[in-house]
């Protein structure tokens, strides 16, 4: 037999005997850096979802900005109105001038956004209104209550004076002001009637709703480091409108849990079935929301592989922000972060402290 | 737990099953990169590369072949990635040193393991690898000569290098007198 050949096949006869063992230190080593890497994988999904809530966030806060500079137009505009209509009711002049300085001091705030034209008359607290009037009435009595009142030394005489010329200067200014009320005001608050009778007329009735969602669930724990965390789940929200703000709801949600904790992996699934409050304090095209309240949780499984891990139904607060976007009519899609501390959810005493993060996707319906 | 249990959890990224699968393969890898590696510690390294290579690509194994040689060509793959193009220097050969030299099995069988294994270890790393690839792990020289970016002649030419080396490193045992 060739020397060549046979040293080959000699070694080879003698190695297939060889038997050894790494160190303990290569898997822990290994397993240091699939705990990194998955923790890159769950710090990478979180900044994804955090960049598109907070996206959603800024949508939101845009818009809702928008509004409220429209609603707070309304609003004065409506104030207007409803000064306008007390003055045209009233035949008291002593009522008209408080009427007409509440007027005054709505077009002072509102000189650009308000069309409206009113004259005003009022006590001298109102320099504007009094200048108002001396420029657009040019009347004679203006100037001499004006005049009066600047250089009288008697206090009776300039009372006296002061009070007859208000009369009639308040006189020929409720004329002039049912003048211009009958026209261009009465023009304006048809406008404005006709804008709150649609907008009545659109808003949403709905009480009830169902919500399907999908949630991506975060199973971490407040004591101990933990991977291998994140897990995809699905539930079910109805919720009650109680008045235009706070809703009650309820569901059911399947969660299907897992973590490992120095190298105990755990895996549980819960029904959890939450009684929340959500408080939605606007109500426009994209609202955001908080929601508060406590789930109950009841176990449907577990594996572990640590046999003196006892798992059971277990209570849990919750609290979260989120945010509703209007698709349609009575459709809308929901985004939101829930925060669930578990309340003692082993039977043997455990330090681990754990809690949920789920962050979910739904789609609401009302009826 | 079955191995195909064991590969589905691996697939899910389940620590347990990762670790399950590392303690039941971990010691018939390590050999396999001892025979590859110069020492103990780059054996090790290459062990602790091949098991993350292994669970990052285990979603991609489909099951069709034999699930120890796809991790064996993975280890191996490693290894060669590791010493490929290295060139050690202060190395030189004398084809005419070894002539007449011939080492008998009764003869190889009193030397321990461990001195064998030594100096394949020692061999120059693209010898080791050809050695070991053809003699120990039956590749073809057209397999090695494509793994290695060498020509067939090449990888011919450093076995034969090689077996010569082990020729007169590994040490003759002492006749008794």
């Amino acid at each position: 037999m060739d020397s060549k050949n046979n040293i080959g096949t000699q070694i080879k006869s003698r190695l297939e005997h060889l038997s050894a063992s790494p160190d303990a230190s290569v898997w822990e080593n290994i397993e240091k850096e699939l705990k990194k890497k998955r923790r890159k994988r769950v710090i990478f999904f979180w900044w994804l979802s955090s960049g598109s809530v907070l996206t959603v966030a800024l949508v939101t806060a845009l818009f809702y900005g928008y509004s409220t500079s429209k609603n707070i137009h309304q609003e004065k505009t409506q104030d207007v109105k409803k000064t306008i209509l007390q003055k045209n009711n009233t035949e008291d002049n002593t009522d008209l001038n408080e009427e007409l300085i509440t007027s005054s001091k709505l077009e002072e705030q509102q000189k650009s956004s308000a069309p409206i034209k009113v004259n005003l008359l009022g006590p001298s607290k109102n320099k504007t209104s009094s200048k108002a009037i001396n420029e657009s009435r040019n009347t004679e009595n203006t100037s001499t209550i004006a005049k009066e009142t600047n250089n009288t030394s008697s206090p009776t005489k300039e009372s006296v004076t002061q009070q007859n010329n208000k009369t009639e200067l308040e006189e020929e200014l409720s004329i002039e002001v049912s003048d211009v009320t009958s026209n261009e005001e009465t023009k304006k608050l048809k406008e404005i009637d006709e804008k709150q009778k649609d907008s009545t007329e659109n808003k949403d009735k709905s009480r009830w709703s169902v919500t399907p969602q999908g949630l991506l669930s975060y199973y971490g724990t407040l004591k101990e480091s933990s991977s291998n965390n994140t897990s995809y789940n699905y539930g079910f929200l109805a919720s009650y409108k109680m008045n235009s703000q706070f809703y009650a709801r309820t569901g059911i949600r399947l969660l299907n849990l897992n973590q490992d904790i120095n190298g105990i992996s755990r895996e549980v699934t819960y029904y959890q079935f939450p009684i929340e409050i959500k408080y939605v304090p606007f109500q426009h095209k994209i609202n955001p929301y908080a929601v508060g309240g406590f789930s109950y949780y009841s176990l449907r499984d577990s594996k572990t592989n640590v046999s003196n891990q006892d798992f059971q139904a277990t209570v849990g607060l919750n609290a979260g922000l989120g945010a509703e976007v209007k698709l349609w009519k009575k459709t809308f899609v929901n985004f939101e972060s829930i925060f669930n501390y578990q309340l003692m959810p082993f039977s043997q005493k455990s330090d681990i402290k754990p809690y949920i993060l789920n962050l979910s996707l739904g789609i609401e319906y009302r009826f | 737990m079955d191995i195909d249990k064991l590969i589905k959890r691996c697939k899910k990224q389940k620590l347990d099953a990762q670790s399950q699968l590392y303690q039941l393969y971990k010691d018939d890898l390590f050999i396999l990169c001892l025979k590859y590696c110069r020492n103990k510690e780059e054996a090790q390294d290459n062990l602790q590369d091949t098991f993350l290579e292994i669970f990052q690509k285990i979603k991609n194994y489909k099951g069709t072949g034999s699930f120890e040689g796809w991790m064996k060509r993975i280890t191996i793959n490693k290894a060669i990635d590791k010493y490929k193009g290295k060139r050690e220097i202060n190395f030189e050969i004398n084809d005419n040193i070894l002539n007449g030299t011939e080492i008998t099995i009764e003869n190889i069988e009193t030397i321990p393991l461990e001195e064998i294994l030594t100096q394949v270890q020692n061999l120059p790393s693209q010898y080791r690898l050809v050695f070991t690839m053809y003699e120990l792990d039956n590749y073809s020289h057209k397999e090695i000569a494509g793994l290695l970016n060498i020509s067939e002649s090449t990888s011919k030419s450093n076995l034969h290098r090689a077996k010569k080396l082990l020729q007169t490193k590994i040490p003759r045992p002492t006749k008794a007198s």
